[in-house]
């Protein structure tokens, strides 16, 4: 029978082909303190795209656009681009518009009740995966909160709030185009070069 | 348009000024910076959050790439350093320029950046320097590289830089500093 969080996954998920809301993300290190905060917006389209707008207290811009995954600094000027590997295209939060993909990627397994949410883990079945597992709580609304544990131990504890479900995004919102006068690294796509006129 | 930095000779007066922060600040030898670091060579790189804690001679240098979780840590002294996090497991090396060289194709002159991310003249060599507004450093060039000081956090007594961007064509190191925490060490080397 389907556990009671596989419930609520899978009626959120559903249907589900793009997504928006509100995050508020707390890292709390190895040894349990330090704990950082931050907030801002994040979206998600099938099959791989998602933006992830950190607005406080720092800002940073995330964007996947289905091929390259793009990290916008702009205190510090720099904009560094990464092919989209499967491992980031099939993160938690991404496979959550496709549930066979879901069902490829992660083992599965029902967690019980805790603060409050039905928990479940989702254990990478990639050979070297970014992080072992992530845990993703529901209530009856649906996703809740997701928390997982990078290489070094620090605990990432991402809330939603405000989701909103199949709504129509804009198609900027996942295309991202360098500013000018940023230092951009990193997997660029071949740009087509025009002949200086000097 | 971007404000034009000033970048005023080195007089009498600021270096004085200069002095005195450096002599305010040649106590602290154990202090934390969080913020955000940004390392390019031109083609390639990084960014991400940072937490870079200084105790004596021993550091610890923590960053972390947000979404892709991709975070290393490089800790060490003058015994040597230790790089944990990446694919392949940890690593050891002489120091930890020469492990962030080998181990992530980044150059980043650690040793001096611990004195210029407070806004002083790395010991051992010499420095020049170009002051913007209340005396404080604009410009600093030393070893090689030029540190561009864009925003200092004037509530620190002294003045404690918020945004530095060193760099040495084709390598840049920028750091956005988001807190500081200043500790004069009671002892130097305890028993480490």
């Amino acid at each position: 029978a389907v556990g009671p969080a596989r419930q609520r996954l899978d009626a959120f998920a559903t249907g589900l082909h793009s997504l928006k809301g509100r995050f508020t993300q707390t890292l709390t290190d190895a040894s349990g303190q330090g704990a950082k905060s931050s907030s801002g917006t994040l979206a998600l389209e099938a099959p791989r795209e998602f933006r992830w707008d950190t607005l406080a207290p720092y800002k940073q811009t995330i964007v996947a656009d289905g091929s390259r995954v793009w990290l916008y600094d702009p205190e510090l000027e720099q904009v560094t681009v990464r092919v989209q590997s499967t491992e980031e295209a099939h993160s938690p939060l991404t496979v959550i518009t496709d549930l066979k993909q879901l069902d490829r990627d992660f083992k599965v397994t029902e967690q019980g009740e805790r603060d409050g949410l039905s928990w479940l883990r989702l254990t990478s079945k990639a050979r070297d995966p970014q992080f072992g597992y992530a845990d993703l709580g529901f209530d009856a609304s649906g996703l809740k909160r997701m928390v997982f544990q990078d290489q070094l131990g620090a605990i990432t504890d991402i809330r939603f709030a405000d989701w909103q479900r199949n709504v129509e995004l804009p198609a900027t919102t996942f295309n991202f185009t360098p500013p000018p006068g940023a230092d951009v690294i990193g997997d660029l796509p071949v740009m087509t070069t025009h002949p200086l006129k000097d | 348009c971007a404000p034009v930095p000033v970048r005023k000779p080195a007089d009498e007066a600021a270096l004085a000024a200069q002095a005195a922060r450096e002599r305010q600040l040649a106590g602290v030898d154990r202090w934390t910076l969080e913020g955000h670091l940004a390392v390019s060579d031109g083609h390639d790189g990084g960014s991400g959050s940072l937490r870079w804690t200084q105790d004596g001679a021993h550091y610890d240098f923590e960053l972390r790439a947000p979404i892709t979780g991709k975070s290393f840590r490089l800790s060490g002294g003058s015994d040597g350093a230790l790089l944990e996090g990446i694919e392949g497991g940890p690593l050891r090396g002489p120091d930890a320029e020469t492990l962030m060289r080998k181990a992530l194709g980044w150059e980043v002159p650690l040793e001096d950046l611990r004195a210029w991310v407070l806004g002083l003249r790395a010991a051992g060599s010499p420095a020049e320097l170009r002051f913007g507004e209340r005396q404080l450093p604009s410009l600093l060039m030393q070893d090689g590289w030029t540190v561009d000081y864009r925003a200092w956090d004037l509530e620190h007594q002294p003045p404690l830089p918020q945004k530095v961007f060193a760099s040495q064509p084709p390598y840049k190191v920028k750091l956005s500093i988001d807190s500081f925490q200043l500790g004069a060490g009671p002892c130097v080397d305890c028993g480490r």
